[in-house]
């Protein structure tokens, strides 16, 4: 019953009719993109879901979802320390986290050492060449301004 | 005019200018290749070395960093499918398969191939056809400009060849996306939610990152035993010669992908990710095999990465002879010419001849080095693919973090980049693909604008009707559109016919 | 693989931080306003000693930007710091703004700033992410009159040409300029207004675009910029400019006011810090601007590329934008009463 055409479907209907919704209150030539975009993600969501009953593709599985789930957490940790720590500190420290923890051979001293070099190596690498070659100010973190 | 001619031939071959256009190029495919960093930034950075320096050495080298740059973006395209700039997406389309089917190196060259080819080419048009060209370009308005963008979403048909329900879905999805912001006309404010600083809309590169590069991320760690046996692809040898051949073999794909990528340059506002798309979708209506594309055939990468360098030449055609950029590059090239007191015109042909030729000779120059650097680069990018998902993934990470940062310094963009690569992921789990997406959420402002603007000019004039469907370059763009949306169709009838006769035999 | 056995706590304990991270993440800007002040006292002494950001909060190669690539050199040589100019296009500039009066108010954040925009935005628009009155301005040096200009091709031979076609065929007539609630709108709705025509405005996203209408002849006329009128003067013919005086780069332009039409409108531009920023840095900087704003140099590159030269310091300018706050509060409700937009 549940296949990726009708999932999809469904999801996007209700996407396309709160987008509907929200351009409620806009004037005509302004809402006129808006309304249509949204009435086509209607149109074509429907069309999935009428289509979907002929059998679709099933949903791709996701592998090791577990450990995809850890990564993004990770990445979201990540980006939401960077204001705190300073990019340098929190992309080492991510860095390194998840190069051993993708390691499949993450056991002994050796992988660990090999991580935090990659880690670092990478985060002052690129910092250099963002800060000082293309000026571009990256966050320095509260607790080091 | 001829007296210009050879001043600049000789001026293009000093020690210093040549090293500058070198310079140029090397920063510029540096830049090119990091997503989330543009031809325009890296110019606008340099352009304040170029007041210690003449008028025709900063150009020369702000040349020379908008031709390596828009050739850079291929690499990561190709290596890790997060185009490095927006005119490498249709580079992904082939460009990545080709790497994962172990063929990195052959893509790598094809675009440095093609690439040269399509710069050397676009730079002619510019050399010789200039002002016939800006005439051209003048007469596009809004209604042509609406058009333009129709037949961009055309392209969909072509890229959603498993799908087509889900493709269409994923352009107007990608429309919807796409009105987030200021609207063209009466100031409203769309699906904002209250952040100030989603009033200008989504950062496209912001969305590029997200939708390309996360999910191959996450697909990565998905698949991260199995990568460990691709690793060990041994590098060939002689792929370069080879690929060349087999392009040279091509012509007619190589001319037809550097005039549409020079024609699309020409018209403002429409940059190197349209000039690149319009060309492959192109290569596969003219192609004997179109199903193979989207599976790694240079063929796809060669007509995205001529076009997308012939776009650079195209560009700066309405800029040198009318003063209007071509595309922000050239936007960021005016502000040079300015500062140096130059005004853009028949005048800058005229009185500033020397410099002029000069700078357009310079990129002759430019684009035969990119092709070097590019030839010979490729098998060393090539290996960084072979690196283990241990560390690559992290990296791509890290890059995407830095680079949707870069664009405009605002936590915010990394975090939408984050969300649209989540909802990415997701959607890719679902059958539906980012091309449409992005596609949509690109050609989507430039659709509207064009519609808003003609639908004022045609109550002025009385008929709307007629404004949208009467104007010449209109009616031809809307004949593209419908070539382009039906072709798919008439594609599998054919195909399906055929099959009958070969199974009849 | 190691969440086997341990993976619930594992994986809770992750969540709870991620949330108590992203909570935590509001609380950022609030954090770096508090301490600022017990800093200031001893920073001002020595200012200026990091390199200082200057935003532009439009694309690069406009006029914004190059106003400001030409005051690069100067500054960083009366500064004695690396200036860094950053691009933070959108809305219209608002994007730029509302992440000015968030910054620390330390001098080391500038964000170019361009009159009416400042005004014009958070009186029209719903929520900009700034208010004018959080804009402080250090210094007010460039200013564009708006002109309008027609193809060196067209019937309109003088402004009294225009206005004639204007009356006799309302709503025929097309003109283009850059954006909705902007100076280009505003010019536009005072002239329909002290005409008494009615005319069609189509906007664009910016003043390129609304060149390459009138120049490919899809309008009939533009408002635009000193500077694009100046750069493409072979093409176009100027009707009328909306200055005090006649136009230094295009004497034989009328002023409206001469004609009878009473339009004084130019896009000033400036460059402002965040609110609370220290008067003595506010004053440091003030003199580092005003010294190239005066310089004789800078101003006839300027002149000869169209802008006017303003030389305008932090009092005069607050004056400046009260009064014009006054007097576009005034105009806009009286415009949109009678146009009925």
């Amino acid at each position: 019953m549940w296949n990726s055409d009708s999932l999809a479907g469904i999801i996007f209907l209700i996407i396309g009719l709160l987008a509907l919704y929200g351009a409620r209150e806009l004037s005509h030539l302004g809402g006129v993109f808006p309304r249509t975009a949204s009435m086509l993600v209607i149109f074509f969501s429907l069309l999935l879901l009428i289509n979907s009953g002929r059998g679709g593709k099933p949903v791709e599985k996701v592998k090791d979802p577990w450990y995809v789930i850890i990564i993004i957490i990770l990445a979201i940790l990540y980006i939401a320390i960077i204001p705190y720590l300073g990019f340098l500190l929190t992309s080492i420290i991510f860095i390194s986290l998840v190069a051993w923890m993708l390691n499949s051979n993450r056991h002994g001293s050796r992988a660990i050492i090999m991580a935090i070099i990659t880690g670092v190596g990478i985060s002052f690498g690129f910092y250099a060449v963002f800060s000082y070659i293309l000026a571009v100010p990256l966050p320095a973190g509260v607790f080091f301004q | 005019m001829a007296e210009f001619f050879l001043t600049a031939l000789q001026n293009i071959f000093l020690p210093h200018s040549l090293l500058l256009a070198l310079g140029g190029v090397t920063a510029g495919i540096i830049i090119g290749c990091l997503p989330g960093l543009t031809a325009t930034m890296a110019m606008a950075v340099l352009v304040p070395f170029t007041f210690t320096m003449n008028a025709v050495n900063g150009l020369i080298m702000l040349g020379g960093i908008y031709v390596g740059a828009i050739y850079g973006g291929c690499i990561s395209a190709i290596l890790v499918n997060t185009p490095g700039t927006p005119s490498a997406i249709a580079t992904t389309f082939d460009g990545f398969p080709l790497a994962k089917k172990g063929m990195a190196e052959h893509a790598l060259v094809t675009a440095a191939f093609a690439s040269g080819v399509g710069g050397l080419i676009g730079t002619v048009i510019l050399l010789v056809l200039s002002p016939i060209l800006a005439a051209v370009a003048l007469k596009f308005g809004p209604p042509e400009y609406f058009w333009l963008a129709v037949f961009g979403l055309t392209i969909i048909a072509t890229l959603a060849s498993d799908s087509i329900l889900k493709g269409l879905l994923g352009g107007a999805l990608g429309l919807l996306l796409g009105t987030i912001g200021m609207a063209p006309l009466g100031g409203d404010v769309r699906y904002t939610f209250g952040l100030p600083e989603l009033q200008a809309g989504i950062e496209i590169i912001v969305a590029l990152i997200g939708f390309f590069c996360i999910p191959e991320v996450l697909l990565m760690i998905e698949n991260r035993l199995e990568r460990y046996k691709l690793a060990q692809v041994k590098t060939q040898k002689g792929v370069a010669l080879k690929v060349i051949k087999e392009l040279l073999q091509k012509p007619g794909l190589l001319l037809r992908s550097s005039l549409i990528g020079t024609f699309v340059g020409i018209v403002p506002g429409a940059g190197g990710n349209i000039a690149g798309l319009i060309s492959y979708n192109e290569a596969v209506r003219f192609s004997k095999q179109p199903e193979k594309f989207g599976t790694g055939i240079i063929e796809g990468v060669a007509a995205s990465e001529a076009s997308n360098n012939a776009e650079v030449g195209g560009s700066l055609v309405p800029l040198l002879t009318l003063g209007i950029p071509g595309g922000p590059p050239a936007a960021v090239l005016l502000g040079a010419l300015l500062l140096q007191g130059m005004r853009p015109g028949p005048e800058l042909y005229v009185n500033f001849g020397d410099i002029t030729y000069t700078f357009i000779f310079s990129l002759f120059i430019s684009n035969i080095f990119m092709l070097v650097l590019g030839l010979y680069g490729a098998r060393y990018f090539a290996r960084l693919i072979n690196l283990p998902v241990n560390y690559l993934a992290p990296f791509i990470v890290f890059l995407s973090v830095i680079g949707s940062y870069a664009i405009r310094n605002n936590m915010l963009d990394v975090w939408l980049m984050l969300f649209f690569g989540l909802v990415g992921y997701f959607t890719r789990k679902l059958g539906l693909h980012a091309g449409p997406i992005v596609l949509g959420m690109i050609l989507g402002p430039i659709a509207e604008n064009g519609y808003v603007q003609a639908v004022l000019m045609g109550r002025a004039a009385g008929s709307t009707v007629s404004l949208f469907f009467t104007r010449p370059i209109s009616i031809v763009l809307i004949i593209l559109s419908l070539v382009s949306a039906l072709w798919p169709f008439f594609q599998r009838k054919r195909r399906q016919k055929e099959g009958v006769n070969t199974h009849v035999e | 693989m190691f969440l086997q056995r341990r993976h619930p706590v594992v994986f809770a304990a992750i969540l709870l931080i991620a949330v108590l991270a992203l909570t935590g993440c509001g609380k950022t800007q609030s954090a770096d306003k508090g301490s600022g002040e017990k800093e200031q006292k001893s920073a001002t002494a020595d200012y200026p000693e990091q390199p200082i950001t200057y935003i532009i909060p439009f694309n690069p190669g406009g006029q914004s930007d190059i106003e400001a690539r030409r005051q690069q050199p100067y500054l960083e040589k009366d500064l004695g710091v690396k200036v860094n100019i950053t691009y933070k296009p959108g809305g219209g500039g608002a994007t730029g703004w509302a992440e000015l009066v968030l910054a620390k108010p330390d001098g080391y954040t500038l964000c170019g700033f361009n009159i009416p925009h400042i005004i014009l935005q958070p009186m029209e628009r719903g929520n900009t992410g700034y208010k004018t009155e959080d804009i402080v301005p250090v210094a007010v040096f460039q200013a564009t009159p708006i002109g309008l200009a027609v193809p060196k091709d067209s019937q309109f031979k003088t402004l009294d040409d225009f206005i004639k076609y204007a009356k006799d065929n309302p709503n025929k007539v097309t003109i283009t300029g850059s954006g909705t609630y902007t100076g280009h709108h505003i010019t536009y709705l005072q002239l329909q207004k002290l005409a008494g025509i009615k005319m069609t405005y189509v906007p664009t996203t910016g003043a390129a675009p609304a060149v390459q209408n009138l120049l490919g002849g899809h309008v009939q006329a533009m408002l635009g910029n000193s500077n694009d009128l100046v750069q493409h003067q072979d093409k176009i013919r100027v009707l009328a400019m909306a200055s005090e005086k006649r136009f230094a780069a295009l004497p034989n332009v009328p002023t409206f006011k001469e004609l009878g039409y009473n339009i004084i409108e130019s896009i000033d531009r400036g460059v402002a810090v965040p609110p609370k920023t220290p008067p003595e840095i506010i004053k440091r900087l003030e003199k580092a601007f005003l010294a190239i704003a005066n310089n004789e140099e800078v101003k006839n590159q300027q002149i000869k590329q169209g802008f006017v030269p303003v030389s305008m310091g932090h009092d005069e300018a607050v004056k400046y934008i009260k009064t014009k706050t006054d007097e576009y509060s005034k105009l806009v409700d009286d415009l949109k009463a009678t146009a009925g937009k």
